[in-house]
């Protein structure tokens, strides 16, 4: 069975809004199981291979519901030695603590370990995210006051 | 105090700008114990949500912050921190009231209501590492003895005023710490479905058929729902379910929205 097939029978069965389908053909038994209406965004498929292979784990990530992630620009790739921050959480960003307050960081500056650089809102809670590391931000990826996908580059930055 | 944690560490300031940035500050001078509370009697740069103010006049009410570690929740678990919350000082708000003038709600997401009027109000604050929630700032407003507001807030009130008699705040510090400190221990103890029903059970308007403005249109709907992340779900009379994010919905006074 082909890869784009499996991916094919994923979506149908994803579209279906079943929990479990197997199916079964020539010897080889695929189980696609979501997790339903509510649940997460990966579908898990169990691939049982016949006679003595064990049996591979696979999880396919589908695309998500949500909106196509709004990046202003994206991470230098040729650049290995930039790390991005990532947004922990779906929400609002902001650069500053308060609209008349200046932007926790701007292109160029040092930041340390466990600094804040940015907040984000959700549904009235307020996170100041913390840097892991320390390093000189490069560039800032997303627009102050815009929207923010769980894991979307928020930070490009040079570690020391 | 009969606590475990929650006010067992109070610090009293004459006055600050506001009590969250004071502790937000005291946490870069020194560690402080979970359950750390800082409370003032004259708080002259109160927050609310970005941008907006908390105004309450001096003595007469409960200006507080406590600093709290849910570090068992992940990021996208916060809103299990807020329902807590709002469901503690909401049953100190009702524990306070005679039983016949009980109706006190939780408005999505965390303004405390008797009947339509605002008497209390709560700033989270998280610091977020990683994967993980750090610290998280507690911030609450209540309106205990103040009669009078100022005219542009649309619908304040307050303890006195609904109950027609005077509280002693050390009292009422004392016991929005035990109720708060209940609600957290159940989220400390992972129970998030009782949470779930609680704040449901308990929140403003809801299954009831109001007014709304969402993205700029106005409509009837009821709450039928919050999602796991907090956002409201609002049900319309074409049985369409929108989940709602904060600042894309208003709640609107009945009678904005004419009957079909």
């Amino acid at each position: 069975m082909k890869l784009t097939e499996i991916q094919e029978l994923i979506k149908f069965v994803v579209k279906s809004g079943a929990s479990e389908v197997t199916y079964e053909i020539k010897g080889l038994k695929l189980t696609i199981k979501t997790p339903g209406k509510n649940g997460g965004e990966q579908q898990q498929i169990i691939m049982h291979a016949p006679m003595q292979v064990a049996a591979p784990t696979v999880s396919v990530p589908v695309e998500k519901k949500s909106p196509a992630k709004k990046q202003e620009s994206a991470p230098v790739a040729d650049d290995s030695k930039f790390i991005t921050i990532k947004s922990p959480m779906i929400g609002t960003f902001y650069r500053s603590s308060a609209p008349d307050k200046p932007a926790f960081v701007n292109v160029g500056d040092e930041i340390k370990k466990g600094q804040t650089i940015c907040i984000i809102e959700a549904m009235k809670l307020f996170n100041e995210i913390e840097s892991e590391f320390s390093g000189k931000i490069v560039k800032v990826l997303v627009e102050d006051t815009t929207p923010v996908e769980y894991d979307q580059p928020l930070f490009l930055v040079e570690p020391n | 105090m009969k606590t475990i944690f929650i006010g067992k560490n109070c610090i009293e300031v004459e006055k600050t700008d506001s009590t969250n940035s004071y502790l937000s500050r005291l946490m870069g001078e020194k560690t402080l114990f979970e359950g750390t509370v800082v409370i003032t009697n004259r708080q002259e740069q109160g927050r609310g949500q970005r941008g907006a103010t908390w105004e309450s006049e001096p003595n007469k009410n409960l200006t507080l912050s406590i600093l709290l570690q849910p570090n068992f929740l992940r990021p996208d678990e916060q809103f299990q921190l807020n329902k807590a919350i709002s469901l503690g000082v909401m049953e100190f708000v009702q524990n306070s009231l005679f039983i016949e003038n009980r109706n006190v709600r939780v408005k999505w997401p965390n303004d405390i209501y008797i009947g339509n009027k605002k008497v209390a109000g709560i700033l989270i604050e998280n610091s977020v590492s990683g994967n993980s929630l750090q610290h998280s700032i507690i911030g609450i407003g209540i309106n205990v003895n103040q009669e009078k507001f100022s005219a542009k807030l649309p619908n304040p009130t307050s303890l006195k005023i609904e109950a027609g008699k005077e509280f002693n705040l050390k009292e009422c510090l004392a016991q929005l710490c035990s109720c708060i400190e209940n609600r957290y221990l159940e989220l400390r103890a992972n129970h998030f479905p009782l949470l779930d029903n609680d704040y449901l059970k308990n929140l403003y308007r809801f299954d009831e058929w109001a007014d709304y403005n969402y993205k700029e249109k106005r409509f009837k709907a009821k709450i039928v729902g919050i999602t796991k992340l907090g956002k409201l779900m609002l049900e319309t009379e074409k049985e369409k379910i929108m989940e709602c994010d904060f600042k894309e919905v208003e709640f609107l006074k009945s009678g904005f929205v004419a009957n079909q």
